[in-house]
């Protein structure tokens, strides 16, 4: 019994183990073969080009990517600032506010929506929010209606993590503020959101990401010009399109060029995960 | 049920032990108690946890109620604030009489209710707050302005012998401060609402021997000015510190009260044999 069991053990051991190995090789290979695809471009011009240069034209050595990276920043930015306190604020009706009913039901339409593909988010934003901004203001495909279908798409997700973060906060605090006579709205202001906090905003960071990285629905509803922007309603380039746009008939430093924009997305990724774990090893050093 | 004040019969039939052989005089005096339970009944899903409980709690008293685990004590506290409500599927009748006035009946505001009720848990709920905010924010949302918060904040801290301990860290977090300091920070929150009762579900259970010893200090202290009930599952405690003591049992799977005196007869001449029984470590 007792040697199957440290049999067993040891197995488990070695499975996790090599499960890990593999993990972090292939995120190191990636790494890897995203830098040696660049690197002959870093030795013809200065990788600082890259992030400098606003103009992106190949064919003349012009490799700029400050057009898609204002692109990329602007439309996380702008569904972050959206999706995040609306997603904060669902989760509060669901854990705090709805009858016990209504929560499991809209924990059940967040799970559904979370799973939706998001080509069915860019087919749905392409369809209908694209012709509403156009009668607003031409052409209609734009950053607007980008920040609005990626808003939308990272809702569900938000709302289930701040949901669970929720959830956690001691029922015994919640029980005692209300026997201090606070309202429930005081109790969930004051008591459970700084003891949810650290949750929160790790689950917007990693919100973050996957705004970063999110490529089909925005391609479809973001008009995909390259240009910085100079307003909401004018259509612009994230990094992720870029790769995809391009990739299929790239060659020579204009495919390094798209190699350097997935690097530097897997760089704020990988730098999102970090702070991320900074947070909450902080958070657990603390409590 | 309405009128048992009004009609003394009725009262004795329902409380036989509590009342003396003659209602009338004593009736009197229990309704200047400052909280008076009649015939209290708790039930879960439609399964009574609780029935038959009747007492009373005055300021300058301690009123501790023991029992073995599961007898419906803690049941019995959260009914005095109405917090057993939150529990899905609870009921609770009878009267719980607060100056005389029902504070289970419908219409009672409930914020100004758990004001006058202060309770305290057994295990220290600090929030994640710091400690002056811990106290401050409940005060701030039952409409207490300007400098009397600060002033609060200090007369409650000072109260339950934190004030030394703590006044150079006032903004640093209550989470940070020992159990029994968080425990009687908890105390504290409660008493700078100015409450008139106290009730306090096993308030040192979770304790350190020396810091349970400073919270029981802390109760003896604060008796003189609140009607304190507390609920213990340590007969030496309820032994040091309550003047009066209710034995709460099981009875056919319902917790009830068996019955309430002086701490001193219910622990050297208690009338029934069960509360014997249990005082002496035969049950329980």
């Amino acid at each position: 019994m007792n040697a199957t069991g440290a049999r067993r053990d040891a197995w488990l051991t070695w499975t996790t183990r090599a499960g890990g190995v593999v993990a972090g090789a292939l995120t190191l290979l990636v790494f890897v073969f995203l830098v040696g695809e660049t690197l002959p471009l870093f030795l013809k011009i200065p990788p600082h080009h890259l992030f400098v240069d606003a103009r992106w034209s190949p064919r003349d050595g012009e490799i700029g990517l400050v057009p898609m990276m204002v692109g990329s920043a602007l439309v996380t930015l702008g569904a972050m600032v959206l999706s995040t306190p609306t997603g904060i604020a669902v989760a509060a009706l669901s854990a705090f506010f709805a009858p016990r009913g209504v929560a499991v039901v809209l924990r059940g339409v967040l799970g559904i929506l979370a799973g939706v593909p998001s080509v069915v988010y860019g087919l749905w934003g392409l369809t209908v929010l694209v012709p509403l901004i156009h009668a607003v203001r031409a052409p209609g495909v734009s950053l607007l209606a980008a920040i609005l279908v990626l808003a939308l798409m990272i809702l569900p997700t938000m709302a289930l993590l701040a949901d669970a973060t929720f959830r956690a906060v001691p029922v015994d605090e919640m029980r005692a503020a209300t026997a201090l006579g606070l309202s429930r709205c005081a109790a969930v202001l004051h008591v459970a959101l700084p003891r949810a906090r650290t949750g929160l905003v790790t689950a917007s960071i990693l919100q973050v990401g996957r705004a970063v990285g999110e490529t089909m629905a925005i391609i479809m509803v973001m008009g995909n010009t390259i240009q910085v922007p100079k307003g909401p309603f004018e259509p612009a380039r994230a990094l992720t399109s870029h790769i995809a746009l391009e990739m299929a008939y790239a060659l020579g430093d204009h495919r390094r060029g798209l190699f350097a924009a997935g690097l530097l997305l897997l760089v704020v990724v990988v730098g999102l995960v970090a702070l991320v774990d900074r947070i909450e090893s902080r958070h657990r050093l603390i409590a | 049920m309405n009128g048992a004040v009004d009609v003394p019969p009725a009262a004795t039939h329902r409380a036989p032990i509590l009342l003396a052989p003659d209602p009338g005089p004593r009736l009197q005096a229990l309704e200047r108690q400052k909280l008076v339970v009649q015939d209290l009944r708790v039930c879960y899903r439609g399964l009574p946890a609780l029935q038959g409980v009747s007492f009373s709690a005055d300021v300058g008293q301690i009123t501790a109620i023991i029992g073995s685990s599961g007898c419906g004590k803690s049941s019995c506290l959260l009914a005095l604030n109405r917090l057993a409500e939150l529990v899905p599927g609870s009921g609770v009748a009878g009267r719980v009489l607060l100056d005389g006035v029902d504070v289970l009946q419908p219409s009672t505001n409930l914020t100004t209710l758990r004001r006058r009720i202060g309770m305290v848990f057994q295990k220290p709920t600090p929030f994640p707050l710091s400690i002056e905010r811990n106290i401050a924010f409940p005060l701030r949302e039952h409409g207490v302005r300007g400098p009397e918060i600060a002033a609060r904040v200090r007369r409650a801290l000072v109260a339950v012998g934190l004030w030394s301990e703590v006044k150079d860290r006032l903004r640093s977090s209550a989470l940070a401060l020992s159990g029994g300091q968080q425990q009687r920070l908890c105390i504290a929150r409660a008493i700078a609402l100015e409450p008139e009762v106290l009730l306090l579900d096993e308030p040192t259970s979770s304790l350190d021997p020396a810091a349970a010893q400073r919270v029981e200090a802390l109760l003896s202290e604060l008796k003189t000015s609140y009607a304190i009930v507390v609920v213990t599952h340590n007969l030496h405690q309820a032994r040091r510190i309550a003047d009066r003591t209710a034995f709460f049992t099981l009875e056919d799977g319902v917790g009830t009260l068996v019955e309430l005196d002086d701490t001193a007869r219910i622990f050297a001449g208690a009338r029934d044999p069960r509360t014997r029984d249990y005082v002496e470590g035969r049950f329980g």
